[in-house]
């Protein structure tokens, strides 16, 4: 049931960063909405609910991109194993630390990104383009991040509310 | 003499007789004394108040009901004028959609192959890379490869195709490729996407003569666009590059930031054979 929730938010997100968000002037260089999914699941959740989501987020968001395919896998499980080893070492549930994934993630998109087109001979973009959109998606970041690491903690507060609830035993 | 009840009877009886004797006379003749009017002089500020203050309040009371009346009026009013103004807005909406397939359906016309006209739905999720997915696919005869034009110039190639969806890579992504031509002087060159707003001219010789404005059409030598389609004007020449060849920009003549809708040429049938320059 919890799969079909995420599969759920997956779509929900690749509809609006894929139809809804280019098509605003404002919002066209925001940052990937995934990199806060892939932070909240390996700052909260169990490896096992993990790795299915990240690989179906990846494959999907590669699917629908221009790029060469797997930019985005490799983004996210990139991102996934590091945060990971940093809270098997750190805890790291407060929003300012989230927040601070959340940019860390963007930076490490756009490296991937970026060695990626170096690697294979792909024309590159000029330096000032790559540090205004690097630069606009950490902005955006800053300004939605913190909401969104209140959200998370939220989220997860409630489902082990819930898991909590449904291992209780029945009087 | 009298007994004191016979008294009280007398005077009860004098009392009613002058009362009917006075209401008598008063009948015929009404009374015009100046007390009278002085009364009503007194009285009548004060009926008058009175009067006012009960009228005032009757129609505050209707007023009220009207004004809740009027209010319900109001709002029914506002979510008729929304409501037309939301028809108005789709009808505009309607209006440029169909100028816009207009142009694209005389340009249809124009061409000398079949073609499917596809909506694009969404974008590249990524910044770095130009492409967009349009409506149609497989199933309406689209196959990869196949060039996508608007009436004002090319769009792009079709660079992967599912059943009702395919991905158009835009002529402003840097992967893409273009064989083009100087419309004025047939100079020959590569056009290559360089961002959202510009495309650039490769392997242009520096003896060649380009010129800021000039015209940028498809050679059909790729074997992907049909020849003397626009692709943009020069906005630029910056002199010879660090690769030998000069650096030409062009401002492509389709606004990318504003597609919506495409032309996918199902057929295409270069003018020249494509191979190597």
């Amino acid at each position: 049931m919890r799969f079909f929730g995420y599969i759920g938010i997956c779509l929900v997100i690749v509809v609006c960063r894929t139809a809804l968000l280019p098509f605003l002037a404002a919002t066209e260089r925001f940052f990937d909405p995934f990199l806060a999914v892939v932070v909240y699941l390996a700052v909260f959740r169990p490896l096992h609910e993990c790795l299915p989501l990240i690989l179906f987020a990846g494959i999907l968001m590669d699917t629908l991109s221009g790029g060469p395919f797997g930019l985005y896998l490799t983004s996210y499980v990139w991102l996934f194993i590091a945060l990971s080893l940093t809270t098997a070492v750190i805890r790291m549930e407060s929003p300012i630390l989230l927040v601070v994934m959340m940019v860390s993630g963007v930076l490490l998109q756009n490296v991937v990104f970026i060695a990626t087109m170096t690697a294979f001979e792909l024309t590159l973009p000029r330096p000032g383009d790559m540090l205004g959109v690097f630069t606009e998606q950490v902005g955006w970041v800053l300004l939605v991040g913190p909401l969104l690491a209140v959200v998370m903690r939220s989220v997860e507060h409630r489902a082990r509310s819930a898991s909590r609830r449904s291992q209780a035993p029945v009087e | 003499m009298f007994s004191k009840k016979t008294v009280l009877i007398l005077a009860g009886v004098l009392l009613v007789t002058v009362n009917i004797i006075f209401l008598a006379i008063a009948v015929k003749r009404p009374p015009a004394w100046g007390a009278g009017r002085l009364l009503l002089s007194f009285v009548a500020p004060f009926q008058a108040v009175a009067a006012r203050t009960l009228e005032a309040a009757r129609q505050l009371w209707q007023e009220y009901f009207q004004l809740v009346s009027v209010a319900q009026e109001n709002e029914r009013l506002k979510r008729q004028l929304e409501a037309a103004a939301a028809r108005a807005h789709l009808q505009r909406e309607t209006e440029l959609e169909n100028e816009r397939l207009r142009d694209l359906l005389g340009f249809k016309h124009s061409l000398p192959q079949p073609a499917a006209a596809a909506r694009i739905i969404a974008k590249d999720p990524s910044s770095w890379f130009n492409t967009v997915i349009i409506n149609k696919g497989a199933a309406d005869g689209l196959t990869k490869g196949l060039p996508a034009v608007t009436a004002s110039g090319i769009a792009g190639q079709v660079v992967e195709v599912s059943a009702h969806q395919s991905k158009l890579m835009l002529i402003i992504d840097r992967s893409s490729a273009v064989d083009a031509l100087v419309q004025r002087n047939r100079v020959r060159g590569v056009v290559k996407g360089a961002s959202q707003e510009e495309c650039t001219l490769d392997y242009v010789m520096p003896e060649d003569d380009v010129r800021p404005g000039d015209s940028i059409i498809s050679s059909g030598f790729d074997g992907v666009f049909p020849k003397g389609l626009p692709i943009g004007t020069v906005s630029a020449v910056l002199g010879q590059g660090k690769d030998f060849f000069k650096e030409v920009q062009i401002t492509p003549a389709v606004d990318f930031n504003k597609l919506e809708e495409v032309l996918v040429i199902l057929a295409p049938r270069p003018s020249a054979p494509a191979g190597p320059r």
